[in-house]
């Protein structure tokens, strides 16, 4: 069987060049402007071989975005998906004007016993290679946002995340990989919600024929009992309690001890 | 509320003010003190903190004698680069190990590293700890610390006979049947695994201080609107270290298996103890149980220690080395025996893997600590191996141990609440307050705050639930946390004010006496 | 070991394990008789990690999930069901109750392991491990006085040949036996009594959030006559308690048992064992030294020798779920007792036809075994609560209205209990049940299963209105969860003979055995239950000014149409799980098949036991009273000389 202790060790971050960040198109938010004909690739042939499985689960780089990816998806503090994480360097008090970027190499994906992440990571990578890299290069653009208060970078950026994922499927703008990356964003945000995989393919076809019976598969006992969906309503999951006899009996504490924020 | 009084005991009290700085009580002490076991408050850490990276601290004979942590001493830096949880782990683990030798260590002082294989350790002393039984009496009355021990009248004359230089152990369900009754574990010549439970003073003082000791206590009105909390240890500088008397090292509880060694042969390899074991007693039957002499080696051990910014306890396991092989050895044909536990060769068919012996599982006077079936080994493997870091861990520490038995043994991990941030709410409304830090008691959402590792399973105490299923397969916290005591709730308390948590410790549900309800 | 036990004569032989031959097995092992158990389905693991993960990793977690044999055909790529006909052991699962046509089609029997008649689909299901009913809720009712005598105080179905006051102290054994939590004040109510100074073994299970809502909702101000008369309680009903459910479910530590920790998976499977289920007792039994249990055993033959006495039972044996039959054999008893349930028992004795002797089948005398099936049809309704009430927290059920169980109504109508649902929609959503997956996928990828992602008036709008990432998807689906409320209503069943458990002429199991076929309908009296039912509903989700979302599919088969004071209104029922009924209890030979002691009017040394005897239904889960006559039962075992 495995190792009593799962965990990650920490490697060398890969180096991977930053891109200079232009007034965006849509298209090159998704697609990457320093590699236009690399977007071209991308956007021409889905699951392209040449570039297929460049995201690695063992990067830190690709966990740190894949965190912050997931954390602006699915509206979850990423120190709660992810415990231990830190982007580096931290906000000082009183701020630094202009605040410094982001090193992703100095930032740390943090370090948990029960490591749904890595998982998670490995699934996407696994199923939808190269939507995963393009939604991996859509954080990294938004990653130093110009002009931007550090005290809300996150929000902003959880924002722009959001802002590209969200059109309709016939939109003539948008390209089979941007749609390929939209569904890839909610089966990460399903992953995350409820310890299940349900293809992108397959919820694209649900949208075009919501009659069907959606299906899916649990990715694991572990991601099941780390499901967010019912954590967001203050309870659990069914099957998984980590409380106390008598908890029922009184009102859940703050939104805040689940997710790590308050709800509306 | 312990009072702060308990360890002003005169002569013992002084050494145990001495055993605050750095040495073990008893190596000052005269060997017939009976002080409780002190700690060292200032324990050292896994690695060299100063250095930049940490370097690792030196596993040498220094440590033999640094005696038992009060807490520990981790941290996110180490050996691991920034990987905090294995940094984390590493400190956890040689935490462990420091424990181990405390325990161990013999009783008269001597150095562990030149123990015999029978040389009694701190832990077996009265003085320093207690079995549960002793404790928890049948007719539930209150007791002090010093109170002789207990003889069942069966061993009465057997026990005068050897002078009380023997240890004594009153059979329950529990000490044959692992818990919530997953079956017995019959060893390779036959016989019954048999397991104990211990508690130190603290705990001690605490169960008697609250008056739970009893199952009409724990019922007590007085005792609804109490919360278990029981006192936690803290090095020198952490908060609360002004309200635990000097070497105090808070709640520390064990549980032991042992191995029936009747071969004067298997006595080498083992720690090994004289006792008396009374078989259980049978509710509806007149018959005398028997008290046999028996030779038992120490085949698992387990600890817990409850600590200030570890309020959700460490979960410490050792075991024999050879007690079983890993899944992961047998798969591949490296088995090592011969081992306790396990047959070599013998296939799976013959020999079931990890399969419950048959029923009935009860012992019989007859048959004393022998199996009914004479024929029945249980086969068990190592479902989750150790991991390489563990292994190299061990075998710096076993090299220490020179050539006494103990380096027979090995710690299998250390379970700790890696998410120790979690279940921080402060408790401001129970009369008489907690006491400082404030434990939170609702622990809502994760009471145990994310375990690190998640599962963990000694092969002689947790023989049949091995596994990395959630929740099904044995992890000390995830099991622990369920915990709750025998009190009641009375019809004018609101349900919502009513916690009967008891603090990860089962042994309150096991108070005797005459309920009140 | 195939054909030892066939060595034996045995003191008593049982043909399944869960509750009622569990307990009785433990009884007699107790009382030194040599027992030997057959169970047709897997034996008793040492833990229960496999049906852990097996339920963790299940898309669908129905009941059945954590168990064996497979729901799914595992070697068919497209995973569809398990064909009945291949296994050896099978059981009904809650997805093979689907519309004519569709997945899980109850009326095909490839796919549904009952043959299903109708003309309205039986909707229980069973297991065949442990007895089949490890995945039960934890309820412990009693029958309520007046449940026993329906014919001599209401004029109405049937009395049963014992009262109240004849299983009272053996109510109080089966609490013990399966440890109760509950308040004893409380469970006074429908003219319960218990001898004085007793107490339950368990303090109550506190009540959840949901449970409180309701409570303070309903009994707010005190009610009028418009309000509730429609009950006929036959005295103005001012108040409505909501009470907490007696239930095995552990409160403090019990036997060397753990205290509930709010998993909120009572069904199908407790994680930390905190619930109790017959695998607890059968252990017991087998520690008593006297008992021998053997799994992969499936009696399909009762045989009777002379004087009407049962000779012995021959048995089938398998070793995979779907491999072929790998040994017979015969076991010989003094007594024996079938525990197989109230399908599989009348199954069991109506193949046993002894070359013609019995040819109507064993124990028939009366022609009454297989008639009388009954269930609990159980009226599930839905909706959202205006304020958050933090559901899916705690045990599936906590708390309950059992007052309006009995009364002078009875003599119209069936009676009703309801149920308080601490799971939200959890297994109704969007009428095909899923939470929380359902809802959340709607709101990540714009659809509307649920109904929750349109406003009123479209809410069966196929696609939904939003598709949300982050803050609002965390905001939105938080405040759909926590509204959630759902309840359903357990509604008493007719006795009636053409609801009836026979043998299917052409569909055969694994084993080559006839399945069991069924013909199921609700009588006029329970649909009138199901209208009060219903105006109950009203006047609860008014006075919790929920939003309804109760649906049922157009083709679902358990559709009911009624009419309520000149409207049509669409109800539905499922099953409880409450299988009842076809080996009825009674003093008459030729109007019942067992008499008070369950035993045999036929055959001298045959019991046969379970919820098959219940003459009728009421409304309580029947566990505890299954526990409280199998303990009586074993006692009179115990009592009898069989010697010949």
């Amino acid at each position: 069987m495995s190792c009593a202790l799962p965990h990650e060790r920490s490697v060398a971050p890969n180096t991977i060049e930053g891109e200079p960040v232009n007034a965006v198109t849509r298209r090159t938010v998704l697609t990457g402007a320093a590699a236009a004909t690399a977007a071209a690739t991308v956007g021409a042939t889905l699951d392209t071989p040449a570039r297929a499985h460049s995201v690695d689960p063992n990067s830190r780089e690709d966990m740190l975005l894949f965190i912050l990816l997931s954390s602006a998806l699915t509206g979850i503090a990423p120190s709660k998906l992810a415990p231990g994480f830190a982007l580096a360097p931290p906000t000082t008090n009183p701020p630094t004007v202009p605040p410094p970027p982001f090193d992703l190499s100095k930032s740390v994906p943090g370090s948990d016993p029960v490591n749904v992440k890595r998982e998670y990571l490995t699934l996407a990578n696994e199923k939808s290679p190269s939507a995963l890299e393009n939604l991996l290069r859509l954080v990294k653009k938004n990653l130093n946002a110009p002009n931007a208060d550090r005290a809300i970078d996150a929000d902003k950026r959880d924002e722009a995340i959001i802002k590209a994922l969200q059109f309709n499927d016939d939109d003539q703008s948008r390209t089979p990989a941007d749609v390929d990356a939209k569904y890839l964003a909610r089966s990460i945000v399903l992953m995350w919600y409820l310890g299940a995989w349900y293809e992108p393919a397959e919820l694209k076809a649900l949208r075009k024929d919501p009659t069907r019976v959606a299906t899916f598969q649990i990715v694991s006992p572990k991601a099941y009992t780390q499901a967010w969906a019912l954590r967001v309503a203050q309870a659990h999951p069914m099957g998984f309690s980590e409380m106390q006899f008598g908890y029922w009996t009184r009102e859940p504490n703050e939104t805040s001890d689940f997710i790590g924020r308050r709800v509306n | 509320m312990r009072t702060k009084l308990s360890l002003a005991l005169g002569a013992t009290g002084i050494f145990a003010i001495i055993g605050m700085l750095g040495w073990t009580a008893s190596a000052q002490a005269p060997a017939s003190a009976p002080a409780s076991l002190a700690c060292d408050d200032d324990p050292p850490p896994d690695t060299n903190q100063t250095t930049d990276p940490p370097t690792a601290t030196p596993i040498n004979a220094s440590l033999l004698t640094r005696g038992l942590p009060c807490a520990e001493k981790v941290s996110t830096r180490g050996l691991f680069g920034d990987d905090g949880l294995a940094n984390l782990q590493r400190g956890f683990d040689f935490y462990s190990w420091l424990t181990f030798l405390a325990l161990n260590a013999p009783a008269d002082g001597s150095r562990i590293d030149q123990a015999k294989p029978n040389t009694p350790t701190k832990w077996e002393r009265p003085s320093n700890f207690k079995q549960l039984l002793n404790v928890m009496l049948e007719d539930g009355r209150a007791s002090k610390w010093e109170d002789t021990k207990l003889v069942p009248p069966e061993c009465l004359d057997q026990y005068k006979k050897l002078n009380g230089q023997v240890m004594v152990i009153e059979m329950i369900e529990e000490s044959f049947n692992e818990p919530f009754k997953t079956g017995p574990l019959i060893d390779q010549q036959g016989n019954y695994a048999i397991f104990d439970i211990l508690m130190n003073k603290s705990m001690f003082d605490y169960i008697q201080d609250n008056n739970l000791q009893s199952k009409a206590g724990q019922q007590s009105r007085k005792n609804a609107s109490l919360k278990v909390d029981f006192p936690a240890g803290a090095n020198k500088g952490q908060q609360a270290r002004m309200t635990l008397p000097p070497g105090d090292p808070g709640a520390v509880m064990i549980k032991v298996a042992w191995k029936v060694l009747d071969a004067p042969t298997e006595r080498q390899n083992f720690h090994t103890v004289d006792a008396l074991v009374l078989m259980p007693r049978h509710e509806n039957d007149v018959t005398k149980p028997p008290c046999l002499r028996k030779t038992l080696g120490l085949a698992g051990f387990h600890v817990g220690h409850k600590t200030v910014n570890r309020r959700q306890w460490i979960w410490t396991s050792f075991e024999h080395k050879k007690n079983v092989p890993e899944q992961q050895e047998v798969d591949t044909k490296q088995e090592q025996g011969p081992y306790n536990f396990y047959r070599v060769g013998c296939d799976p068919t013959q020999c079931p893997v990890n399969q419950t012996p048959p029923t009935p599982w009860e012992p019989t006077y007859k048959n004393g600590l022998k199996f009914h079936d004479s024929k029945f080994r249980s086969q068990i493997t190592r479902v989750v191996g150790l991991t390489d870091e563990t292994k190299e861990m061990n075998k710096q520490f076993q090299k220490i141990l020179g050539n006494t038995v103990w380096k027979n043994y090995m710690l299998l991990s250390t379970q700790w609440p890696s998410d120790f941030r979690c279940a921080g709410k402060k408790d401001t409304t129970s009369t008489p307050p907690p006491p400082e830090p404030a434990t939170d008691f609702k622990k809502e959402p994760d009471m145990n705050c994310a375990p690190a590792p998640t599962f963990l399973a000694n092969s002689t105490l947790e023989t049949y639930s091995q596994g990395t299923d959630p929740l099904a397969s044995s992890s000390c916290m995830a099991c622990h946390g369920n915990a709750v005591s025998q009190q009641v709730r009375p019809p004018d308390m609101k349900a919502e004010e009513f916690f009967n948590q008891s603090d990860f410790t089962f042994m309150l549900e096991k108070a005797r006496g005459k309920p009140t309800r | 070991m195939a054909g030892e036990i066939d060595k034996i004569l045995w003191d008593v032989a049982i043909i399944g394990s869960g509750f009622a031959g569990a307990l009785i097995a433990n009884e007699l092992g107790k009382g030194r008789r040599r027992v030997i158990i057959l169970e047709a389905g897997e034996g008793i693991p040492p833990n229960i990690n496999k049906y852990m993960s097996r339920f963790y990793s299940a898309s669908a977690k129905v009941p059945e999930s954590p168990y064996t044999p497979e729901i799914f055909d595992l070697s068919d790529p497209k995973r569809g069901l398990s064909d009945p006909n291949k296994v050896n052991a099978g059981r009904p699962t809650v997805l093979s109750l689907g519309p004519k046509g569709k997945f899980g089609d109850w009326t095909n029997p490839k796919q549904a392991y009952l043959i299903q008649k109708g003309p309205r689909p039986f909707a229980s299901t069973y297991d065949r491990v442990a007895g089949g009913t490890s995945h039960w809720l934890g309820t412990c009712l009693r029958f309520v006085p007046n449940d026993f005598k329906m014919k001599s105080q209401y004029g109405q179905l049937a009395d049963w040949p014992i009262e109240y006051n004849d299983l009272n102290s053996w109510y109080g054994e089966a609490e013990k036996e399966l440890g109760v939590s509950a308040d004893v004040d409380e469970q006074k109510f429908g003219g319960i009594e218990f001898p004085p100074g007793h107490t339950y073994p368990m303090p109550k299970i506190p009540n959840s959030t949901t449970d409180q809502y309701v409570n303070d909702s309903l009994n707010k101000d005190p009610l009028t006559e418009g309000e509730t008369g429609f009950l006929g309680m036959g005295k103005p009903v001012t108040k409505i308690p909501v009470r907490g459910v007696p239930a095995a479910r552990n409160s403090e530590p019990y036997r060397n048992r753990r205290a509930c920790a709010g998993n909120t998976n009572c069904i199908p499977i407790c994680p930390i064992q905190a619930k109790y289920d017959p695998t607890i007792t059968l252990n017991d039994a087998r520690n008593t030294r006297f008992v021998t249990f053997q799994e992969r055993t499936v009696a399909y033959e009762i045989v009777v020798g002379t004087n009407d006495l049962v000779s012995e039972i021959n048995y089938k044996r398998y070793e995979t779920e779907t491999g072929k039959e790998t040994d017979r054999g015969s076991i010989k008893a003094r007594v024996f007792v079938i525990a197989a349930n109230a399908i599989e028992t009348p199954r069991l004795l109506l193949m046993s036809t002894n070359g013609g002797r019995t040819a109507k089948g064993v124990a028939n005398k009366s022609d009454m075994v297989g008639r009388n099936l009954m269930d609990h049809p159980y009226y599930v309704v839905w909706g959202m609560s205006p304020k958050r009430i933090y559901p899916y927290r705690g045990p599936l059920i906590t708390s309950g209205i059992g007052d309006l169980c009995d009364g002078p109504f009875r003599r119209e109508r069936a009676a009703f209990r309801v149920d308080i649902g601490n799971e939200g929609w959890n297994f109704v959503v969007g009428g095909i049940g899923g939470d929380p997956n359902v809802t959340t996928l709607d709101f990540v990828n714009g659809l509307n299963k649920s109904r929750l992602n349109a406003p009123l008036e479209r809410r069966d709008s196929p696609l939904g209105d939003e598709a949300l990432f982050g803050k609002q998807l965390v905001d939105r689906l938080h405040e759909k969860f926590a509204r959630q409320f759902r309840c359903g209503f357990l509604i008493e069943q007719t006795p009636d003979r053409d609801n009836r458990v026979t043998l299917s002429s052409d569909h055969k199991d694994g084993l080559g055995l006839p399945r069991p076929q069924i013909s199921y309908n609700l009588s006029d009296y329970t649909r009138r239950g199901f209208i009060a039912a219903y105006r109950m509903k009203n006047l609860l989700f008014g006075k919790m000014s929920l939003t309804e979302f109760t649906e049922i599919g157009p083709e679902d088969p358990t559709r009911l149409e009624e009419e309520v004071d000149g409207k049509p209104v669409t109800l539905n029922y499922t099953g409880a799980g409450h299988i009842m009924g076809t080996c009825p209890m009674g003093d008459d030979p030729k109007q019942s098949v067992v008499d008070k002691f369950q035993r045999s009017h036929d055959h001298k040394n045959l019991y046969l036991v379970g919820s098959s005897t219940f003459p009728t239904g009421a409304t309580a889960n029947p566990t505890l009273t299954i526990a409280a006559l199998s303990l009586r039962t074993a006692k009179h075992i115990l009592d009898t000389d069989f010697r010949r």
